[in-house]
């Protein structure tokens, strides 16, 4: 369960404070599909990253689960990443001396997860996304497609509850996106709270939860507060 | 996390920049082989210099006539009250147990004769133990007889510059050596020697010290000699053979004891100093080496940028990310410092092969030093680009493309 109450997030840009998120008060239960809509700068972003503890509001209070996300040590932050939340991001961040299995496998070796259990995980997560075929290439030898895929079977390796996604299809053509798309959902659909950034309609009205900011407020918010369904299918459409 | 897939990652990260990567090692390398290198220079010096001096027996006091008020080395002391004798050198044999072996020296100079040739040379008066305490070896025939303190037979042993000179060709042994006004025969030729404390010892002639200090009209001996078994007991033996002479000198003290012992402790201190120098130079291109892996890692952190942001977006902690970049500096300096000691034990052995006198080698400590060294830059100097790496906000990192 997210709870935001009252966040906001200040930067400062040389003598000006610019107000990046305002009030913004959010609940996000367990097994959601939410998609935050906006104009570039609109905050969407900034509030994904609150959301995944990469970033620290400078008001309001963020509950995950319970737990005062402000009051955990950096250290405490790192865990939750770790285990509780994937990230899926536009550009799909993977390391390019690294194979999709080395990818997929590096949040493990960090968290120092038994090799072979390492292997066994890796196997599952290419399989996952079907990519299975794929373990041995590098980044660039695959496709703007499949590497959004290795990083979704990277974000869901180490069994995450929460899965954020930021502009996952802003790189690639419908197809590959559809294929993304797809992938995301069925995470979803397995009982992982979903997340998406976007400023693609189509995909933004997949989600049941939908919210559109403007300036950093929250301007539209539809379909919120549903208790989440235990397993149903997540196309609302 | 498991330290072998950190080592892994890191490594990998390494091979992923080979040409970086190979440039730090370079630097690393040179400055660990030349703190080797440098230092076993030094520590070659040293023991080429004191490896001479022990050569001129180590175990060695000499006295000699006359005091001298300052502790100066000088061997050549003005004003002699009382004779040192070759009665006071028997004494000291006979009373000083210490005494192994004491061979009085008698000094003058003559013009030596063979045949139509002649040249001016320093004649030794001596004992048979003068060859052993001064470690005098033959190149042919014998030294002089045992016995012949007092005796002094008519017979001489030559150097070899002297043998060269006035011999040529032809053998010396049982040929006649007219010096000065009295023929002695040739019963032996010294190996070449070379100069020692001044004196070119292949321009000398051995004599019976009786006989040279009759031909010199002499009372006085030029300096006594004295071995003891070991180092340690010179200074028991320089105050035993001090208390003898000024018993039998009328109650004063009018003799001067010299050791090599300070020479060579100078000298071995001074060499010490020069590796130090050495070493101390070396360190700097060690330095110079770290600078430039700190250079090299904060190149990779900030090309690496976007890896660090994702790595923490995984949730990797920020020790962690210090940790991986640590260990790749130990990585560089390791295998730098590995290399580098290749290369100076290569360039050891080709010093050796090209100068074989001369014993380069590094001191025991060199090694561990020079690797410890490297390995403690290699840290020291990557530890400001892991915390720049770990203090990376994940975001601004991730935002980059």
């Amino acid at each position: 369960m997210i709870e935001l109450e009252g966040i906001g997030r200040d930067f400062s840009v040389g003598e000006d404070t610019v107000h990046a998120l305002s009030g913004i008060d959010l609940v996000i239960p367990d097994g959601d599909y939410v998609s935050l809509m906006g104009p570039s700068g609109s905050g969407k972003s900034t509030l994904l990253h609150i959301i995944g503890c990469l970033d620290r509001p400078t008001a309001g209070s963020y509950r995950l689960d319970g737990r005062e996300a402000s009051q955990l040590s950096e250290e405490e932050l790192s865990r939750i990443r770790r285990h509780q939340i994937g990230f899926v991001f536009q550009f799909y961040h993977l390391v390019p001396r690294l194979s999709a299995a080395g990818n997929v496998e590096l949040p493990m070796i960090f968290a120092g997860v038994d090799p072979k259990e390492r292997a066994r995980r890796v196997a599952e997560a290419l399989e996952t996304v079907g990519l299975s075929s794929r373990a041995r290439h590098r980044s660039e030898q695959l496709s703007g497609g499949e590497r959004q895929r290795v990083a979704i079977a990277r974000a869901i390796v180490m069994g995450p509850k929460i899965l954020l996604a930021d502009e996952p299809t802003g790189n690639l053509d419908t197809t590959a996106g559809a294929e993304i798309v797809r992938h995301l959902e069925k995470e979803n659909a397995r009982g992982l709270t979903l997340v998406v950034v976007t400023h693609d309609h189509d995909l933004g009205r997949r989600a049941r939860h939908r919210l559109q900011l403007v300036d950093g407020k929250i301007v539209s918010e539809e379909g919120a507060l549903r208790p989440a369904p235990a397993a149903a299918g997540g196309a609302a459409g | 996390m498991r330290f072998l897939d950190l080592a892994r990652f890191s490594a990998g990260a390494l091979r992923g920049h080979r040409l970086r990567t190979a440039l730090s090692l370079t630097g690393v390398s040179i400055g660990v082989a030349s703190v080797v290198l440098l230092t076993a220079l030094g520590e070659g010096a040293r023991r080429y210099v004191t490896g001479e001096f022990a050569s001129l027996g180590s175990n060695l006091l000499i006295v000699f006539p006359g005091k001298t008020e300052t502790t100066g080395l000088s061997p050549f002391v003005t004003g002699a009250p009382h004779d040192l004798t070759l009665d006071d050198a028997e004494a000291i044999a006979r009373r000083v147990p210490l005494a192994r072996r004491v061979a009085p020296v008698a000094f003058g100079g003559a013009v030596a004769r063979y045949g139509d040739r002649s040249r001016d040379v320093g004649v030794w008066g001596a004992t048979s133990d003068l060859a052993v305490v001064r470690k005098i070896r033959l190149a042919s025939g014998r030294y002089l007889p045992e016995g012949e303190a007092s005796r002094g037979q008519r017979v001489c042993v030559l150097g070899a510059k002297i043998r060269d000179e006035l011999f040529g060709a032809t053998s010396p042994l049982g040929e006649f050596l007219r010096l000065g006004d009295e023929r002695f025969r040739v019963i032996g030729v010294m190996v070449p020697r070379g100069l020692s404390m001044g004196a070119d010892l292949d321009e000398m002639v051995h004599v019976p010290v009786s006989r040279a200090m009759q031909m010199f009209n002499r009372t006085s001996l030029f300096r006594v000699l004295i071995e003891v078994s070991s180092h340690e007991e010179i200074p028991r033996a320089k105050l035993a053979v001090i208390r003898l002479m000024t018993e039998r000198h009328g109650g004063e003290e009018d003799v001067t004891i010299w050791t090599q012992d300070s020479v060579v402790a100078t000298f071995s201190r001074i060499l010490a100093l020069l590796t130090a120098t050495l070493a101390g130079i070396a360190a700097v291109s060690l330095t110079v080496a770290g600078v430039g892996i700190m250079n090299v890692m904060l190149v990779s952190v900030s090309e690496r940028t976007r890896e660090i942001g994702l790595l923490k977006a995984l949730g990797v902690t920020a020790r962690q990310v210090v940790a991986a970049f640590l260990v790749e500096a130990a990585i560089i300096s390791t295998a730098g410092g590995a290399a580098g000691l290749a290369a100076a034990s290569a360039g050891a052995w080709l010093l050796r092969a090209l100068y074989p006198s001369f014993p380069v080698r590094a001191p025991e400590w060199a090694i561990p030093a020079a690797v410890g060294l490297a390995l403690g830059v290699g840290l020291l100097f990557g530890v400001l680009p892991a915390r720049r790496a770990a203090r990376l906000e994940p975001i601004a990192a991730l935002a980059r493309r």
